[in-house]
């Protein structure tokens, strides 16, 4: 593998290799605005050059592959000239509205002039004026006179989503990066190009205006709305989710993520919240949680009472998180109650199918992960369920976190089989048809303010993170659920899901050696993957 | 002149671009193609090419032979031959000519060059403006078809070469070799990256030899009469016979073939008769706009050949010879140039997309007789930030212009400043 020399510091990389990537692995940053690791070379911006020994002139790093024993230097008097010159170079036409754009604090143009242009300006000429404000797609916002023209969101369009619809448009200082006539921006992973603008140029609707990103705390997690566990960075301030992004993970998304991933922390966050418990057709009671899951345990015991211990019924689910579901699975066994797989999210609509690269037709983020719960437990069938309500074997459910109903009804189950039902408790972030069916409803913090593991579809384990904390008096399924198993007379101490993930390695050869602190941020694939199977389709 | 006649001796035969009269009356008349086709291995011809020591007549001067090879073997896909007449450096007027007076002996170089490179399609990339270039051409092409000159199976041999016309819009960049190549795809003519360079990465990913019409058109004369009779003319680096395009203030301005290192002062004395109307000369660029320009004393000391040239700090380029007088006002000169280069940088890259306006910017306060003494310093120094900065050689090409004229007409400069008595 080839040796090179980058101020100094020898490293040995990949034969192929650029020297923008090279130097990273140096810990040398060269700076550049049109490179990006997951497209095309265009080596037009011109920041990234640098001097190699024994070279006619400087080169741009991120065309020149590494060869063996080269010599770079990345920080000469030629080098520092030239990145003030294309800095000033791109300055000469920008608006310099940072005050009002989005990008400030972010900005790859800001950040740069601090640290390699601080010079004077020496325009005296008007600028050219380009198109402002422009409206391009369902999600994005085009200022022309902010571009670069690094081309990166042009080579986005055509290399990775192949729909091509931006191009630039013109020549020399008048060029500007527009839309094809009659067309829109609107393929669906259109706000991916305002991640890659490396300034303001491209802004997104929903995030225009809304934050100044510097007074916002990131927290690195996963993405819950399919079954593909984009990674992404949660962006928050006091404790309300202001914007996702995708963060690499060449395993899952690349850097990359579908708008409507992107967008659904509104609907998860604020959407139909359930933040109260709900009492169908029982006298008002006390809404403390504690007290709340008591009542629950109370109505449970019940019907143990009246038609012995299988005549409960708990439901694993796809929506929560191997521990949780590894928690329901060991309350169900402690009490002796029968457990289910079945539910999760309804299947979206048919345009919102498997689009064979990031959107996957599972909206539901943990199926493979609630599948393996569910076989290791022996859980029963979707059928089964079924058949356990028509015949009145089951009198109590317990749901958690899973739209048993909606689901049911999506495929065709009557939603009147579980009328029949004595007790129907449902522990849920949201209301849905199944809370709205429910004799109880307990509230449950989302998985954006809960910690826990996913499975993907392609059986990567992947953690995701509490990004801010649950609304009060609502409990996260890790509390939740030893709580209601204390209520219910077994014994079950209240473990974090790092504890709970242990003990389920502990258990499953499938996790055998895996852990919270080896999943870390990007995940493992199961041991020796078992191929997925479609649970949870009645 | 007679002797020097390689590319211009057909121009003078009524309807040589006809090609019953190129074939009777005008040298080569396919014979030479057919010759070389029928005769010789690809391998000799490309050989006695390098031999020959022909340079690139676009303005580079690199060895076309020297390019051929570069062509890697066994290449999964065809090579291309494209010719590049595209002419669009301004004072440069020479392959029009070719096109338009003597469209057969272009083609006759081109199935040498297609058969040397065992090219299945060649492509001639037709500036836009040069319409009846493009008619003569083309009609010339449908006749080598209809003769079995072109097309499959040419001259009976197994060879086939496909040839068309493809024409541009006018844009300077697409004169660049990558550039040329992205618009023949039918893409924004945009130059790109080298490496890969066209020889193993060019038109539609396969490898390409992207040649000049000037450089295709002498090659039937090496092919005919051989390596020794083609270097009888011109100098041991520089070999052969090259068209200069002379406009601007000569009594006779035109196109004229000279054996390369003819003197530029004999050129612009004796050939084109002096300088018009008694004047005095002022300045020449020698080689199309992108050439630095050379002072009287200069160009009469200078040779017509890529070294000689060097020597006095400028670059032979494409032969359009551009000659100003003493009435010529240099500001204003210069204005013209770095308003062409802002308005033909194709604007990918940072420092030729926004240093050619700049440029023309502080130029134009010049003219406008607001620029300061500042400004000398400010147009070196962004010239500097555009030199070799850039994918293409355009930046460079309104780099050249700008820096020779201030320094060699300094004295004319500052009288433009505030400071200066014309302001």
């Amino acid at each position: 593998m080839p040796k090179v020399t980058i101020d100094g510091v020898e490293v040995t990389v990949e034969p192929g290799t650029n020297l923008i990537e090279a130097a990273y692995k140096a810990g040398k940053t060269i700076p550049h605005f049109c490179y990006h690791p997951k497209l095309s070379i265009a080596g037009n911006c011109r920041m990234c050059m640098v001097e190699i020994e024994g070279g006619r002139r400087p080169e741009v790093a991120c065309n020149t592959p590494v060869r063996d024993g080269m010599v770079v230097h990345t920080d000469t008097e030629r080098v520092r000239k030239l990145r003030k010159a294309v800095l000033e170079f791109l300055f000469l036409n920008h608006p310099l509205d940072c005050p009002i754009c989005d990008k400030a604090g972010e900005c790859k143009l800001q950040d740069y002039y601090l640290e390699h242009g601080k010079y004077v300006s020496r325009l005296q000429e008007g600028k050219v004026r380009k198109p402002k404000r422009l409206d391009i797609g369902k999600h994005v916002i085009l200022d022309a006179e902010r571009c670069v023209l690094c081309s990166r969101c042009v080579r986005f369009c055509d290399e990775v989503t192949r729909t091509g619809e931006l191009r630039i448009f013109e020549r020399g200082a008048h060029c500007n990066i527009g839309i094809h006539p009659d067309a829109r921006l609107d393929n669906r992973y259109s706000i991916c190009v305002t991640d890659i603008c490396p300034v303001g140029a491209l802004t997104c609707k929903e995030f225009r205006f809304q934050s100044r990103v510097w007074y916002l705390e990131q927290t690195p997690t996963i993405c819950g709305a399919c079954a593909n566990g984009c990674n992404i960075v949660a962006y928050h301030y006091r404790g309300e989710i202001r914007r996702f992004m995708p963060r690499r993970n060449d395993a899952v998304n690349d850097t990359w993520m579908c708008d409507d991933g992107r967008l659904s922390f509104t609907a998860t966050q604020q959407h139909d919240r359930l933040l109260e418990p709900r009492y169908s057709g029982l006298e008002t009671g006390e809404r403390e949680i504690t007290t709340v899951v008591e009542q629950v345990a109370k109505r449970i015991a019940a019907v143990r009472s009246r038609h012995g211990d299988r005549a409960v019924g708990f439901v694993l689910s796809p929506r929560a998180s191997l521990e949780e579901n590894h928690l329901i699975a060991r309350v169900a066994s402690a009490v002796g109650a029968s457990l289910f797989m079945v539910g999760g999210n309804p299947a979206g609509s048919p345009e919102d199918d498997d689009d064979g690269f990031l959107i996957r037709a599972d909206k539901n983020p943990n199926t493979r992960g609630a599948d393996l719960v569910a076989r290791r437990a022996g859980a029963s069938s979707p059928a089964a369920l079924v058949a356990a309500l028509e015949a009145g074997t089951v009198r109590a459910l317990v749901c958690f976190n899973n739209d048993v109903v909606g689901k049911a009804v999506g495929s065709g189950v009557p939603a009147t089989r579980f009328d029949e039902l004595e007790f129907f408790v449902a522990i849920s972030a949201h209301v849905d048809a199944t809370v709205e069916k429910a004799d109880m409803a307990v509230p449950l913090a989302t998985y954006l303010e809960s910690d826990g593991t996913w499975v993907n579809h392609a059986g990567l384990v992947q953690r995701y993170r509490r990004v801010v904390v649950p609304p009060e008096g609502v409990l996260q399924g890790w509390e939740l659920l030893p709580a209601l198993a204390r209520a219910l007379g077994a014994e079950m101490e209240t473990w974090s899901p790092a504890r709970v993930f242990q003990s389920l390695a502990g258990e499953m050869p499938e996790l055998a050696g895996l852990s919270h602190g080896v999943l870390g941020d990007i995940g493992s694939l199961l041991i020796a993957a078992t191929p997925p199977e479609v649970a949870g389709s009645s | 002149m007679e002797g020097y006649r390689i590319l211009k001796h057909n121009w003078t035969i009524p309807s040589a671009w006809d090609i019953d009269v190129y074939r009777k009356q005008c040298t080569f008349g396919y014979e030479t193609a057919r010759k070389v086709v029928t005769t010789m291995e690809p391998s000799a011809v490309r050989e006695t090419v390098k031999q020959a020591g022909l340079r690139g007549r676009g303005g580079a001067g690199f060895p076309a032979g020297v390019k051929w090879g570069f062509v890697p073997k066994n290449a999964s896909k065809p090579t291309y031959l494209i010719n590049n007449a595209d002419e669009g450096e301004p004072g440069t007027f020479k392959d029009r000519y070719i096109m338009e007076r003597d469209p057969h002996q272009m083609i006759e170089g081109m199935i040498i060059a297609g058969f040397a490179l065992q090219a299945p399609q060649a492509y001639i990339y037709i500036r836009g403006e040069l319409g009846l270039a493009a008619r003569r051409v083309q009609n010339a092409i449908d006749q080598a078809y209809a003769a079995g000159f072109l097309g499959k199976g040419i001259f009976g041999t197994g060879y086939s070469l496909e040839m068309t016309v493809h024409r541009g819009a006018g844009a300077y960049v697409c004169g660049e070799e990558t550039g040329l190549i992205s618009s023949i795809e039918g893409k924004k003519g945009n130059p790109r990256l080298k490496p890969p360079f066209p020889a193993v990465v060019g038109a539609f990913g396969a490898p390409s030899i992207v040649n000049n019409t000037e450089t295709l058109t002498s090659i039937p004369y090496i092919l005919e009469h051989g390596v020794e009779a083609y270097r009888t003319f011109g100098t041991e680096k520089s070999p052969g016979t090259k068209l200069f395009t002379v406009s601007g203030h000569v009594e006779k301005p035109g196109v004229y073939e000279l054996p390369l290192g003819f003197p530029l002062k004999k050129l612009l004395y004796d050939v084109c008769g002096g300088i018009r109307g008694g004047h005095k000369l002022k300045a020449v660029i020698p080689g199309g706009s992108s050439a630095p320009v050379l002072t009287a004393d200069e160009a009469e000391r200078a040779n017509l050949d890529y070294e000689s040239l060097m020597e006095v700090g400028s670059m032979l380029g494409s032969g359009g010879v551009i000659v100003m007088d003493d009435t010529t006002d240099m500001v204003w000169a210069l204005k013209n140039l770095t308003h062409f280069y802002a308005h033909e940088s194709c604007g990918q890259c940072t420092p030729c997309r926004e240093g050619t306006r700049w440029l023309d910017d502080i130029v134009t306060r010049f003219y406008e007789n607001r620029a300061t003494e500042e400004d000398f310093d400010r147009l070196l120094d962004i010239c500097d930030s555009m030199s070799g900065t850039t994918i293409c050689a355009l930046s460079d090409a309104a780099v050249f212009p700008v820096k020779s004229f201030i320094t060699k007409f300094r004295d004319e400069f500052e009288k433009h400043t505030v400071h200066g008595t014309g302001g």
